[in-house]
């Protein structure tokens, strides 16, 4: 027997908000049984509960609720105290209740007996009394009382049909709110989250002037609708039982017949109505309507009130949020337009570029269209952002229920719940993420007894912490139980025979934690009934990934156990890099692309190796195997055109083989077909465009014809009819109208037979090791430009995003700055010699040659660095030249190929150049445990590796010098030291030694992090008791270092 | 603390605190030694400027019904300029609107 | 009942279906092929915003037809959540077509034709070479046989049609 639909999913979401807060409550309530407050609320909540349900219908919804809520009212009123059982009885009301709600058109068979019987035996005896401790008096509606209201019948229909009573009451602003530390605007403010204003007045006839104003204590009487019954109205309205009066609006309540068969119809019979309400200042218009109505008059079209319960009360009224409930389907098509609309943006300004120069005016009203689009698109995608608490709510209950069952002690800290994720994605997680929590209390943290045998305090500690970073939410588990044991796991792996012993022998103990990852894989020889459920890490895994996020996880055995996971914030629009092979376009998720490495004719021979019949790309150190995405797509060889019937040439060769002789005879044959906007790629024929792709831990590289540029895309699902192919990730409309692919990259690896296993990644590693030895080549990799006059300038290539070059009369001015549009973004242009103290170009903005953008990789930058020429792209050791130019806004000097080359700071540069815009701060990091004190001279690597540490969770503190360091360290603790070597004042030998000297802290170890290279050195370093020497801007060497020193 | 502005024939009465308990009866004595200047005043307006007050509590509003009042039995116009959302939100339950004059402007043009 | 079909041709045969059954009939427009996939999917095309599925009508129907004429023109067919209201209000037979929007490449549209669902004759055994299966009956306008096509059949045979690689 369902009444109206649509009111009904309203109370049914209504529902499901307070119960998700009641379980909160109550928790809250076994901590602090006294509080007031927390009761009151708790109370408040069951209250709206009961009263829909049974205006619904719902009878055994009602029947729970109400038994609840007598409990509670006794508690409220001190007859009854909370014992811990209590608790635990109410919490299954609550659970039963949650049941009820997400399925209500069967809530009526539930089962309720046993619930009812526990709740019952502690409240059940006042049962009856209650219904008589009514105490309000009862006017009617015509009653003389009311004189002076003005009510609405409209009003008061609409409010008998939706269940609610009618009172009159008076409240003194002295008595009632000002000594009660209340504000008018906030009692009103908590009066709304409880029901609705129909009429009110103050009397102000007792003010007579300034002199006695202070002194009367003026009445505010007003009419309040609501759902509360009588018995609660005086507490609710915080005022004494003789100021409220119950208006009897019988006389208006229609009998509510419900067509019960389609359960979609209600229909309201008016049989009444002869009482007119003479007081309630009826227009004619009104009288007549009273009159009964024969006919049967559907209300099903009169969309759902905002009515009471439907406002959020939580408690802190101080500021009434306006909400509407919207329907996901309508969002979702909201979103799905804005989406077209970025596209038809998109179009709007390529279309629109070559007309500017005929049509200036044109500039600014497509600069709007595309700044209200941005707007807009964000605006409407964040809508469907939800905090985190909506999954962070259930937590405290599952640590308790769980904890309890299995005699633990667990505090369970939660940060960051106010971070947003996208609806979806929020749903994705839950499981997942209870997963993890359930397996903290069940796996990780001991018995009290187990701990405190280890030295540990009784109560184990989880903590949740959530952080918006680099584009990605980050959540980390971490607890402080008793760890993965590495053995143990690689014993178990063993077993299962999901490795061998021969691989286990070669791994460390960090990637024996990881073994969990391996699907099927579950560490507890029974799965328990508290987590497992035959779930494993394997699946929790696989759930992140499949929705672009990665999860990850460390542990020291006897300390505990954190596990890590990254997010996209959402789906529905992502950044992808959009590239061309055999032709066609394809998008990769940015997520998932590590870098972009560009190799020239001599660079491929020393690059790209031939390991056991497979092509590796050496990159820093590490093997990559690489694969041409033609290939794996199949579609340079087989490819067939529909429309033209054309079949595309197999042009498949080894990349290390390939000849510049080969490929001279396509090129020229490609470059025909290609349009003039192509032809600045020409120069570049004979590189190789090779994408270093993630997945999770691993890396592979994907060699393209071309790379377009990234664009910010909206991702559509892949067609069902093509859902079988699972190197696709979905489609997008590009902005030419054209529809491209969007490639899953880790489905791409597995269909190019790449297998990675920790063991072979670690194999790859090793001899690249032994590669690298052999050639003894730490080397940067820099990108080498001028800016048309004598200087030479240097980049580190894993500081730039991208390089293109861009025709100088497209830069336009505006008042604060040069901006170029740029991937649809208006870039900021930075000039070298606006901001070091280094000579103009010699033909200032030389209007017959195009200039050189840099885009660096800088997090929400909108800025690039314009320069004259692009020299080279060379790799090299870099050595910085002492005493050689040195300025803000510069790393320093060095010599590369015989010039002496000014290495630029960007990150200096970009404070210099964007003062209040440039944020190089970056989020608090997590708080982990380990402490890591780095000295280093130099402020850009300062600021770039203190950065890396912290992304990786660490807590950093820096010292400009040995001595500064030494000073840090005498005053707090640290778990590691990272030094440079050459240092004012102190050097990093000298500083080492120290600390070696000083007994309180000769075992922490100290990292060497130094652009001195050399072999020797190197060995010098190690003897003398540096823990490792490392050379300095390798992020993942370094990190990893880190790691395994500290572990 | 209140500052007060004459303009033509009009009063402005701008309190620089909240209007709560705690200040109100200062701010009254300064309004009561403000409005015994009347007679020799060519005031035809008195207008309580509430731009710089964020809160007002119940005895705020008993001051300013006492200003009302007080300017009513002196023959005056009387306006309240520069209302809050959350004072609004009050004086429109209280029905004081009509009462008050409210208007939603800072600083009215002449 | 009265029906309306619209007719269409694919090579030197002329087919029939339902037109409440179909969305629109567009020109086609710049195809994005899916490398690997199946058999008679030719690729993806943007229909106002819409990510469309383009199939070649005669390859799903095994029918090769000598005349060919180009397929400048797709048929795209009402999604499921598209035709359910037409089912519930009885103007069409209960079918399933499908959830993503698909489209079939044909040569040419004729006539949309009005007729009576009673004219609407089963299927021989054999019509024009094409499996009986494939159709939901004929129509026999004066002395021409229209095929009727059973677009559930055919959207069923794109979705497992082999998959030969």
């Amino acid at each position: 027997m369902i009444a109206d639909r649509e009111l009904l999913v309203g109370f049914i979401g209504e529902a499901r908000e307070h119960l998700s807060t009641v379980e909160e409550d109550l928790l809250a309530l076994e901590k602090n049984p006294e509080d007031k407050e927390v009761i009151n609320k708790l109370f408040r909540k069951v209250h709206s509960i009961k009263g829909g349900a049974g205006f619904f219908g719902l009878d055994k919804m009602g029947s729970l609720s109400h038994v609840m809520e007598n409990l509670l009212s006794k508690v409220r009123s001190g007859e009854e105290r909370l014992a811990e059982g209590h608790i635990d009885i109410l919490l299954g009301g609550v659970d039963q209740l949650k049941q009820m709600v997400s399925d209500p058109e069967k809530s009526n068979d539930c089962d309720i007996t046993d619930v009812m019987t526990r709740l019952e035996s502690i409240a059940g005896k006042y049962e009856e009394g209650n219904k008589q401790t009514v105490s309000a008096k009862t006017l009617d509606i015509n009653s003389d009382a009311l004189l002076g209201f003005e009510i609405e019948e409209a009003e008061i229909r609409k409010v008998a049909n939706q269940g609610m009573q009618i009172y009159a009451s008076t409240v003194f602003l002295k008595k009632d709110l000002l000594d009660k530390g209340k504000s008018p605007f906030k009692y009103i403010a908590e009066l709304e989250c409880l029901g609705r204003f129909v009429d009110s007045y103050l009397n102000i006839d007792a003010v007579k002037g300034l002199k006695n104003c202070v002194e009367s204590d003026l009445p505010f009487t007003f009419i309040f609708a609501t759902i509360m019954e009588p018995d609660l109205i005086p507490a609710a309205l915080e005022i004494p039982e003789d100021q409220v009066a119950i208006i009897d609006i019988s006389s208006y309540v229609a009998p509510i017949t419900i067509n019960g068969k389609n359960g979609e119809q209600i229909v309201i019979a008016n049989e009444s109505g002869k009482k007119q309400a003479s007081k309630a200042k009826p227009s004619g218009d009104i009288t007549k309507k009273t009159k009964p109505t024969p006919t049967c008059t559907p209300v099903i079209n009169e969309p759902p009130m905002e009515t009471a319960p439907a406002r959020k009360s939580q408690g802190k009224a101080a500021h009434v949020e306006e909400t509407l409930r919207v329907h996901v389907g309508l969002l979702n098509r909201l979103i799905n337009l804005a989406g077209e609309l970025v596209l038809g943006r998109n179009q709007l300004v390529r279309e629109t570029q070559p007309l500017l120069r005929q049509h200036p005016s044109l500039l600014p009203i497509i600069q709007h269209i595309d700044h209200i689009t941005a707007e807009l698109q964000e605006r409407v995608m964040n809508t469907r952002m939800q905090p985190l608490s909506v999954l962070y709510g259930k937590f405290p209950r599952v640590v308790r229920d769980l904890s309890k069952q299995l005699n633990k002690e667990i505090d369970l800290v939660m940060n960051g719940d106010d971070v947003e994720l996208d609806k979806t994605i929020i749903e994705s997680i839950s499981d997942p993420l209870t997963h993890l929590v359930r397996n903290v209390v069940d796996h990780a943290i001991e018995t009290p007894e187990e701990r405190e045998k280890a030295g540990k305090p009784r109560r184990g500690t989880m903590t949740l912490q959530a952080y918006q970073e680099a584009g990605l939410v980050h959540i980390d588990i971490i607890d402080n139980g008793k760890g993965i044991d590495p053995e143990i796991i690689a014993q178990k792996a063993l077993e299962k025979g999901v490795i061998t012993q021969d691989r286990l022998d070669k791994m460390s103990d960090r990637e024996k934690v990881r073994l969990v990852f391996i699907p099927g894989f579950s560490t507890k020889e029974n799965v328990s009934s508290v987590s497992g459920r035959g779930v494993g890490m394997d699946v929790v895994k696989s759930n992140i990934e499949k929705n672009g996020g990665m999860v990850n996880i460390e542990s020291v055995k006897g300390e505990g156990t954190s596990v890590h996971m990254s997010l996209p914030l959402t789906l529905a629009i992502i950044s992808s890099l959009i590239v061309e092979s055999a032709g066609h376009h394809f998008a990769f998720p940015q997520v998932s692309i590590e870098e972009l490495v560009r190799l020239s004719v001599a660079e491929r021979k020393q690059h790209i190796k031939n390991v056991k019949g497979k092509e590796v790309l050496i990159l820093r150190g590490e093997l990559l195997p690489i694969m041409y995405l033609a290939d794996v797509l199949n579609i340079r060889r087989t490819y067939n055109d529909p429309l033209t019937g054309n079949i595309s040439q197999n042009r498949r060769a080894k990349i290390s083989d390939r000849r510049q002789s080969n490929n001279t005879d396509h090129d020229k044959e490609d470059s025909d077909n290609r349009t003039s906007d192509d032809r600045r790629y020409e120069h570049q024929e004979e590189v190789i465009r090779i994408l270093s792709l993630k997945v999770g831990e691993n890396r592979f590289g994907i060699v393209v014809d071309q790379v377009v540029g990234s664009e910010e895309i909206v991702v559509k699902p892949v067609p069902q009819f093509l859902r079988h192919l699972t190197f696709l990730a979905g489609a997008t409309i590009m902005g030419d109208g054209k529809v491209a692919l969007i490639l899953d990259v880790p489905g791409l690896g597995t269909k190019g037979g790449l297998i990675f296993t920790e063991a072979e990644k670690l194999k790859m590693e090793k001899s690249a090791e032994a590669y690298m030895e052999q050639n003894n080549d730490e080397s940067q990799r820099l990108l080498l430009f001028n800016n048309g006059g004598e200087e030479h300038f240097a980049l580190s290539l894993q500081l730039i995003r991208r390089v293109d070059k861009v025709d100088p009369k497209a830069i336009e001015s505006t008042g604060d700055g040069d901006y170029i549009q740029y991937e649809n973004q208006a870039i900021r242009i930075i000039r070298l010699h606006d901001h070091l103290a280094i000579k103009k170009p010699e033909k200032p903005e030389n209007h017959d040659h195009r200039q050189c953008l840099i885009l660096p990789k800088l997090e929400k930058t909108y800025a690039g660095i314009l320069v004259e020429n692009i020299v080279d792209s060379v790799e090299c050791r870099l050595k910085l030249l002492e005493g050689g130019p040195s300025m803000r806004g510069l790393v320093g000097s060095a010599i590369i190929n015989n010039k002496i080359t000014l290495l630029l700071n960007i990150y200096e540069l970009f404070e210099m150049a964007l003062p209040d815009k440039q944020q190089l701060s970056r989020k608090k990091a997590p708080n982990k445990k380990n402490r890591i004190l780095l000295a280093e001279d130099t402020q850009f690597y300062r600021e770039l590796e203190k950065g890396y540490l912290q992304s990786a969770g660490y807590e950093v503190t820096t010292a400009e010098d040995g001595a500064k360091a030494l000073d840090r360290l005498e005053k707090e603790r640290f778990d590691l030291v990272v030094t440079d070597i050459e240092m004012p004042n102190m050097d990093g030998w000298k500083l080492l030694n120290t600390i070696r000297g000083i007994t309180n802290f000769s075992n922490i170890p100290v990292v060497a992090l130094t652009s001195l290279a050399s072999d020797d050195l190197k060995n010098q370093g190690l003897t003398a008791g540096f823990s490792r020497w490392l050379v300095k801007l390798d992020k993942t060497e370094m990190l990893k270092a880190v790691h395994e020193v500290l572990a | 603390m209140v500052t007060f502005k004459e303009e033509k024939n009009r009063l402005y009465c701008t309190p620089r605190q909240d209007m709560v308990a705690s200040a109100v009866s200062q701010m009254r004595d300064t309004f009561i030694a403000k409005m015994e200047k009347e007679p020799e005043r060519p005031w035809e307006e008195i207008v309580l400027d509430l731009s710089q007050v964020e809160v007002m509590d119940s005895i705020g509003i008993n001051l300013m019904l006492g200003l009302y009042k007080e300017s009513k039995s002196k023959d005056k116009l009387f306006k309240v300029i520069g209302c809050n959302d959350k004072i609004i939100k009050v004086i429109k339950l209280f029905k004081l609107d009509k009462t008050l004059n409210i208007d939603m402007a800072k600083q009215e043009e002449l | 009942m009265r029906k309306q079909i619209a007719t269409f041709g694919l090579g030197e045969s002329v087919f029939g279906i339902d037109v409440l059954l179909i969305k629109e009939i567009s020109r086609i427009a710049e195809l994005t092929p899916i490398p690997e996939a199946q058999d008679g999917l030719v690729g993806l095309m943007n229909l106002r915003g819409q990510i469309v599925t383009v199939f070649d009508l005669s390859k799903i129907l095994d029918y090769h037809s000598s005349n060919d004429k180009g397929g400048e023109r797709v048929f795209i067919v009402k999604t499921q959540p598209e035709i359910e209201p037409f089912i519930t209000a009885n103007l069409i037979a209960n079918t399933t077509t499908s959830n993503d929007p698909a489209a079939f490449m044909i040569d040419t549209i004729e006539d949309v034709l009005e007729i009576d669902e009673s004219e609407i004759l089963p299927p021989p055994a054999n019509q024009g070479g094409l499996d009986r299966e494939l159709l939901s009956g004929v129509l026999k306008i004066e002395n021409e046989i229209i095929p009727l096509l059973d677009l559930e059949v055919i959207i069923n045979k794109t979705k497992t049609k082999s998959i030969n690689k």
